[in-house]
């Protein structure tokens, strides 16, 4: 015990006397004349726009601001580009677990071809839809 | 004066005057960071300037809940400085001698102890043994001893855990004792050691 304590004693007055040596060197540096003006001349050297700025015109030249405005559009013509890009059907894209997805992609592209048709079907043949597809749950029920 | 977040930002947004501000908090520890590291005045200028140039570019890859803007660019320092060194490889490391002793250093700092042939011998000796360290050990004292970081900035710096930077800093600081005694022969390294001791 008294062995270690002498050992570590002995540790820790050779760190402190590590120390005051670096300590008595630390001052001793070059001075640096001109470092500054180097480093201040980098904006000039290096002109950049803001991030958000290059981003918001980047965006603007690829993707009208009409286009970014309506979403559906942008989200149709991801899905019209998707397929085309990769050489494969929709069914191909989609795994077939993505039922939702798939479906929700079918759905886009009839809009595409046809347009949002919901608007057509008149009160009278949506209530006969529902009444219809509640008797077909009705009978399926135990 | 900006706080280290609203500089980032600012600089993000391409403001000059807040990247002036950077310049001026870190730009002189940072090229002497690199010149303890390097011992090469020119070229730890050019590290200096190279981090600024990402200071500049990619501020917005600090994280500040990470580090402070200070450790980040110690780091992308210490980074180009290993980078250099690996290129470099050891034939053409920069050696202890290219250091600048007592007459050609630019400014003695505030020491208590004005003779001028200790202090010459003392730098020299110190340079010598500092550059004779692996560079691991040498960053870990430079690091806690001369930029006066935490541990915990250290070990940030330098990419390894707390525990393994106090253990790094045991081997530097015996690594650097016995670098010292080995020039016992040659130079006056014990002998300033000792006179040191009498002094206080």
């Amino acid at each position: 015990m008294k062995h270690r304590n002498q050992h570590e004693s002995k540790e820790s007055e050779s760190v402190a006397e590590i120390e005051r040596l670096m300590h008595a060197h630390a001052g001793k540096e070059p001075a640096f004349s001109g470092l500054h003006q180097r480093l201040n001349a980098i904006p000039d050297q290096y002109p950049r726009q803001p991030e958000n700025r290059l981003l918001g015109q980047l965006l603007e030249t690829l993707w009208p601001s009409e286009a970014v405005a309506s979403w559906r559009l942008g989200r149709l013509a991801f899905m019209a580009l998707l397929p085309m890009a990769l050489g494969m059907s929709l069914g191909q894209v989609f795994p077939e677990d993505s039922e939702v997805l798939r479906v929700s992609t079918e759905t886009e592209w009839y809009y595409l071809a046809f347009g949002d048709v919901s608007s057509d079907i008149s009160a009278s043949d949506l209530a006969d839809m529902e009444a219809g597809a509640g008797a077909i749950a009705g009978e399926e029920a135990p | 004066m900006l706080g280290d977040q609203a500089l980032a930002s600012a600089i993000a947004d391409g403001d000059e005057q807040a990247y002036q501000q950077a310049v001026a908090c870190h730009g002189r520890a940072i090229a002497v960071y690199a010149w303890r590291i390097l011992a090469d005045e020119a070229l730890a200028e050019d590290i200096a300037q190279e981090t600024f140039i990402r200071l500049w570019t990619k501020v917005s890859e600090w994280q500040p809940e990470k580090a402070s803007l200070s450790t980040w660019l110690h780091r992308i320092a210490h980074n180009l400085c290993v980078d250099y060194l690996r290129r470099a490889g050891p034939t053409s490391a920069v050696s202890a001698d290219d250091m600048p002793h007592q007459d050609d250093a630019g400014q003695v700092g505030q020491n208590t102890d004005n003779d001028p042939v200790f202090q010459s011998r003392l730098t020299t000796q110190m340079n010598q043994a500092l550059m004779s360290l692996p560079e691991r050990q040498r960053s870990a004292l430079v690091l806690i001893h001369y930029q006066s970081l935490s541990n915990r900035q250290a070990a940030e710096v330098i990419g390894i855990s707390v525990r393994a930077l106090e253990s790094l800093l045991v081997r530097a600081r015996q690594s650097l004792k016995a670098a010292l005694d080995l020039n016992e022969n040659q130079s006056v390294s014990s002998g300033m050691i000792k006179q040191q001791r009498k002094r206080q």
